[in-house]
């Protein structure tokens, strides 16, 4: 079991360092850089900028020189110091900006899973073994609704429903006079209670997933010889279910948990956007289209980390759940 | 073959409730054998009631998914609106009309009272707008006096269908060429939604297919070399889409998007959203592909055919694609949705379509803030679309699924 | 005669109710295990043998269910019990399963759970039905496995299935059967999945473990050979009821049914007739809902009598003690006639009356599905 996670530790290596080549790589696919548009926003306005500031900003960046040496400039200040690189539209570093934006994109992705889990489990398994019943039905028609309902639009349908039925908006994480106050606890609750919007914004699709998901799987389960052995022994209806096929269906459910929270760490992103939360998304989209390349290239690489990351913890309970991988 | 039949090449369910003894498997179990036997024919593709036995099956299934026939009725239906949108919509997607901006829906009513009976006079009724002093903000109320009439397959502007058939008719519209008819409401242009949204079927249904078309391709290659020749080429593959795949899509998706420059021809980010699409896209159905090829290698036909000399690209060409053929479509079809979603999505935030292209995520870009929302809700009616349409695929393709392997797992 | 019968199975109907129509799989099954024996069920594939074993127990799945016909369980008390009238989800019947009747199946690989320990799972029927600690059913799991003849039977008690060869699968299943010690093991084709030295060995064992434990066997196989070395009763069935039952060496050298004879025809035999071609059976088994009027092998039947086994369902016939047979060549072919058109007249009259309740009760029943 420690060999396994020491090994799969060591396999996620590789992955990271890929993919910050390729957050740096798509950063610098757009043509010209921060400083050239600029440059052409302010010839458009017709005024000029004073050619040795730009060049001085060219030389502090790095801008001018080749891309790889860009980007070892920018991973070595990442290992070495923890530094991200400078943010060109906010003149701060990088560092300075992204913490509490992924810290509160973890903490809304994790309380999202929470509730996808609490949800789909046992709907998933009432589901599955009442099969073809009424209730059953429902839970299937409700898992369609939800699967059809991009992210984005349920999430304006919250604000058209909270602002014409409550009179108020439902953005943001805080009321507004907890938005720039240090954390406390009345700060923290009053995140709770703007927090239940979003988690079921977000969590609704991967809900509706994760019930078809378990209710197939047990479905399938159930019929395997295995549970008419376990019925041969005389055990009790609900404990053969329990103990067995939900058993197993539950490694399926855990290694779902890696898929539902990449969707969600990447749908956050644009539910964010549009409910206005301070998390990473909204940056990352403005950071995106004003080719402000650091900031962005930071946003992807730590979004995929923290996946990287959840998938390594679901391999881990997985190997934890299920003797087949833990031995092999 | 397993007990349960589940592997039997065909996909079909050879002894399931039919035969008594399901999940205690017989190995000569005769109705297995009279399934199975003709799974080898499909392969070798010689005999051709065999092969309609196959997906004859598959169609007597799936006739009885009655969620399927739903998806079929929906799907059909905006296709059909894509296809015919010119001659179904009242108007053209880009006549503004500067007099009535976010003008609410109309009611169409059907019957006019005339004295005392009623007429079968299809209409709907005027606005009369007013502008806050203040604010400078129109306001529209509906105006019972004016009535402007409407009919079906009324004489209009000009117009090609396709781009090139020249027709003045449309399906139906106002008696009177630019009377304001907006059953669904206006934008901020004044254009008409619905004629719009019928319009944004079209990209939207489209710009699925052809993503999954490219991610197929895509995806039958790599996940056939990964599946049908193992070893190294397998382990690049799978490390290359679990990589793929360890990358938040959204942001990578903003991120490829991003990198369209403004300006950029609408065709050709049509075009480019596709392919950003199908840099996720493919890593899915490859990991199908892969999968079938995997449990299909060791089936008899295809080690029959591989002792008899077969090369690998036709064994993999004339016996193993037939027989998951069925159930890559299923797959597909369940693809495509997610498509739709990511392009609606990402339009949406202003990184996919751009206008004047019109698709349905383009069209909910206007509903971005609480104040629009609020103040002109029918701005979201566009998401209707998407949510059908995705409904739509999900039931087929489900219904697909059910068919092509009864015993599948979602 | 039933005091030496530990199990007296009479006109056992299990059916199917598919969406396609109703797969008859038992049709009525008249089978008697005696005490302390072992009777072989053969048959072909799809004859029934496994769904009317399970329907032994009620472990007959949904769609399917027993619709007619009794189980009487004979305990050793004295006392008796129609497993076929309990319900299928009671304490009643889930006390009998795994204590008084227990099963080994065919596939161990898949009749076991791949995520829980061998211990585990043969443990906990100990604990269920003799309400051991978890120590002392460990202690007799050990003891069941060292029975068995396990090799390592202490690691293999902490073993996941997936660490164990087939033989020794078999052989944690064949423990688990025999865990709570009962008066009647059913073995469903048990050896069909091994290789064949292992399916020799496995056999050597169930047959040395029923005569230490005492118990009444039914073992279910396809081969012939088999009956021939284990049981000492054998029924022969063909599509879903026993058309020949009695003791093996009865039933082999003076086959009765012409099922029967052209089952031992077609086994080939060491040493005997060298020129002997052998012999298939005309014709496949039929598809369940195509099932043949009259008696159901008269498609088949080298003997078929036209006008008479096509048109009559042959009766149970007694020939000596403990000696069936259900075929018309040794029935009063008019007695039977009479007896069955007088039936079908009574059943067409009763029919008539309900008719009306019946159509909207089926309806309504085909619609939920």
């Amino acid at each position: 079991m420690g060999l396994y996670i020491v090994r799969r530790f060591l396999y996620m290596i590789p992955t990271v360092i890929l993919i910050s080549i390729v957050a740096f790589m798509i950063i610098q696919l757009p043509p010209g850089d921060y400083l050239s548009t600029l440059v052409a926003r302010y010839e458009a306005e017709g005024e000029t900028l004073d050619q040795e500031y730009v060049s001085r900003l060219r030389e502090i960046y790095g801008l001018g020189r080749p891309v790889h040496v860009q980007y070892w400039l920018w991973i070595r200040g990442i290992i070495t110091r923890g530094d991200f690189g400078r943010s060109f539209a906010w003149g701060r570093p990088v560092s300075a900006l992204i913490w509490t934006r992924l810290g509160l994109t973890f903490v809304l992705s994790l309380t999202t899973t929470l509730f996808i889990w609490i949800v789909a489990l046992p709907v998933g398994i009432y589901s599955a073994i009442r099969q073809y019943t009424v209730g059953d039905y429902v839970v299937t028609t409700l898992g369609f609704v939800g699967l059809a309902t991009p992210n984005f639009l349920l999430a304006l349908i919250f604000m058209y429903i909270g602002f014409s039925v409550f009179g108020q908006t439902v953005g943001g994480l805080f009321s507004p006079e907890f938005v720039s106050a240090p954390w406390s606890i009345p700060r923290f609750l009053n995140m709770l209670s703007h927090l239940w919007i979003p988690v079921v914004v977000l969590g609704t699709a991967g809900t509706a997933g994760l019930i078809r998901h378990t209710r197939a799987n047990l479905l399938d389960e159930l019929r395997k010889p295995y549970v008419v052995t376990a019925r041969a022994k005389g055990l009790p209806e609900w404990k053969v279910i329990l103990k067995y096929p939900v058993r197993i269906a539950l490694n399926f459910f855990v290694s779902a948990q890696a898929t539902i929270l990449v969707t969600l760490v990447s749908g956050a992103a644009i539910v964010s956007i549009v409910l206005s939360l301070p998390t990473t998304g909204p940056l990352l989209l403005r950071a995106l289209q004003s080719q402000d390349m650091y900031l962005a290239a930071s946003f992807i690489l730590m979004l995929s980390v923290m996946n990287v990351l959840s998938t390594l913890i679901s391999d881990i309970a997985l190997a934890w759940l299920d003797p087949r991988i833990r031995y092999t | 073959m397993t007990a349960d039949g589940r592997n039997d090449p065909t996909g079909h369910q050879s002894s399931g409730p039919a035969t008594p003894e399901t999940g205690v498997g017989e190995l000569s179990d005769p109705d297995v054998l009279g399934h199975a036997a003709p799974s080898v024919d499909i392969a070798g593709g010689e005999d051709e009631m065999a092969m309609l036995g196959q997906w004859k099956l598959m169609w007597i299934r799936f006739k009885r998914h009655r969620l399927a026939m739903v998806g079929v009725v929906l799907v059909a239906f905006f296709y059909f609106l894509a296809i015919f949108a010119e001659f179904l919509s009242p108007q053209s997607p880009h006549d503004y009309n500067r007099h009535y901006p976010y003008a609410p829906p109309q009611r169409l009513h059907l019957f006019l009272r005339d004295g005392d009976q009623l007429r079968f006079r299809p209409h709907v009724y005027g606005y009369t707008s007013t502008v806050d002093p203040a604010s400078f903000r129109r306001t529209f109320a509906i105006d019972d006096d004016q009535i402007i009439p409407v009919r079906l397959l009324p004489q209009g502007p000009e117009y090609r269908m396709w781009n090139l058939i020249p027709m003045s008719r449309r399906l139906f519209g106002p008696v009177e060429p630019g009377a304001p008819m907006f059953l669904l409401g206006a934008d901020r242009l004044g254009r008409d939604l619905l004629t719009r949204i019928v319009y944004g079927a079209r990209v939207s249904m489209t710009i699925g297919l052809v993503g999954v078309a490219f991610s197929l391709i895509i995806g039958i290659i790599m996940g056939g070399i990964s599946g049908y020749f193992g070893g190294v080429a397998d382990n690049i593959i799978q490390r290359t889409i679990e990589f793929l795949q360890s990358i938040p899509q959204i942001p990578l998706w903003m991120g490829l998007a991003a990198a369209i420059p403004q300006g950029t021809d609408p065709l050709l980010v049509y075009f480019l959203i596709t392919v950003i699409l199908s840099v996720l896209g493919w890593t899915g159905l490859a990991r199908v592909v892969r999968g079938r090829f995997y449990s299909l290698k060791t089936e008899d036909f295809v080690i029959a055919a591989r002792v008899d000399g077969c090369s690998s690209l036709r064994i993999i060409m004339r016996h193993m694609v037939p027989s998951f053929l069925s159930h890559i479509i299923a797959t597909v079809t369940l693809a495509v949705p997610t498509m739709i979603i990511a392009e609606t999505s990402l339009s949406f935030l202003g990184l996919g379509l751009r206008p004047p292209v019109v698709s349905w995520g383009v069209l909910l870009q206007a509903a971005q803030s609480v104040q629009v929302i609020a103040n002109f809700p029918w701005l979201l009616l566009p998401g209707l679309g998407v949510f059908f349409a995705v409904l739509g695929f999900n039931f087929l393709g489900d219904g697909l699924r059910d068919a092509a392997d009864p015993y599948a797992t979602g | 005669m039933p005091d030496n019968n530990l199990l007296t199975v009479d006109e056992l109907k299990t059916y199917f109710f598919t969406d396609e129509g109703v797969v008859k799989a038992v049709d009525g099954l008249t089978l008697e295990v005696p005490r302390g024996r072992t009777l072989g069920v053969v048959g072909e594939s799809g004859s029934g043998k496994s769904v009317g074993a399970r329907s032994l127990m009620q472990l007959v799945d949904p769609p399917g269910r027993i619709v007619e016909g009794s189980i009487m369980l004979n305990r050793a008390d004295g006392s008796t019990v129609d497993i076929s009238s309990l319900d299928p989800r009671g304490p009643a019947i889930r006390a009998i399963r795994g204590d008084e009747i227990a099963m080994i199946f065919q596939e161990p690989m898949s009749s076991l759970s791949p995520v829980h320990t061998v211990g585990d799972q043969i443990g906990e029927m100990i604990e269920l039905h003799w309400g051991y600690t978890k120590a002392q059913a460990r202690d007799r799991v050990l003891e069941l496995l060292q029975q068995v003849e396990m090799p390592k039977a202490r690691g293999v008690i902490d073993s996941y299935t997936f660490e164990l060869s087939g033989g020794m699968r078999q052989r944690a299943m064949i423990a688990m059967g025999l865990a709570c010690d009962p008066s009647l093991l059913i073995a469903d084709e048990p050896t069909t999945a091994l290789d064949v030295t292992t399916q020799a060995v496995i056999l050597d064992l169930i047959r040395r473990l029923q005569e230490s434990f005492g118990m009444s066997v039914l073992f279910i196989t396809h081969a012939l050979g088999v009956i021939a070395e284990l049981a000492d009763h054998v029924a022969v069935m063909y599509l879903g009821s026993v058309v020949e039952q009695g003791s093996v060496m009865d039933v082999f050298h003076r086959p009765q049914h012409p099922y029967t004879r052209s089952l031992l025809r077609s086994i080939p035999s060491l040493g005997l007739e060298k020129k002997r071609r052998l012999e298939a059976i005309r014709g496949m088994v039929p598809h369940p809902f195509n099932r043949p009027g009259g008696c159901p092998f008269h498609n088949r039947c080298p003997e078929f009598m036209p006008g008479v086994c096509d048109q009559l369902v042959p009766p149970l016939e007694h020939l000596d003690a403990g000696r069936t047979v259900r075929c018309l060549l040794h029935s009063d072919v008019d007695e039977v006639r009479a007896r069955q058109e007088e039936q079908a007249a009574a059943e067409r009259e009763a029919a008539a009356g309900e008719a009306a309740a019946q159509r909207s009760v089926g309806k309504r029943g085909g619609e939920s599905r």
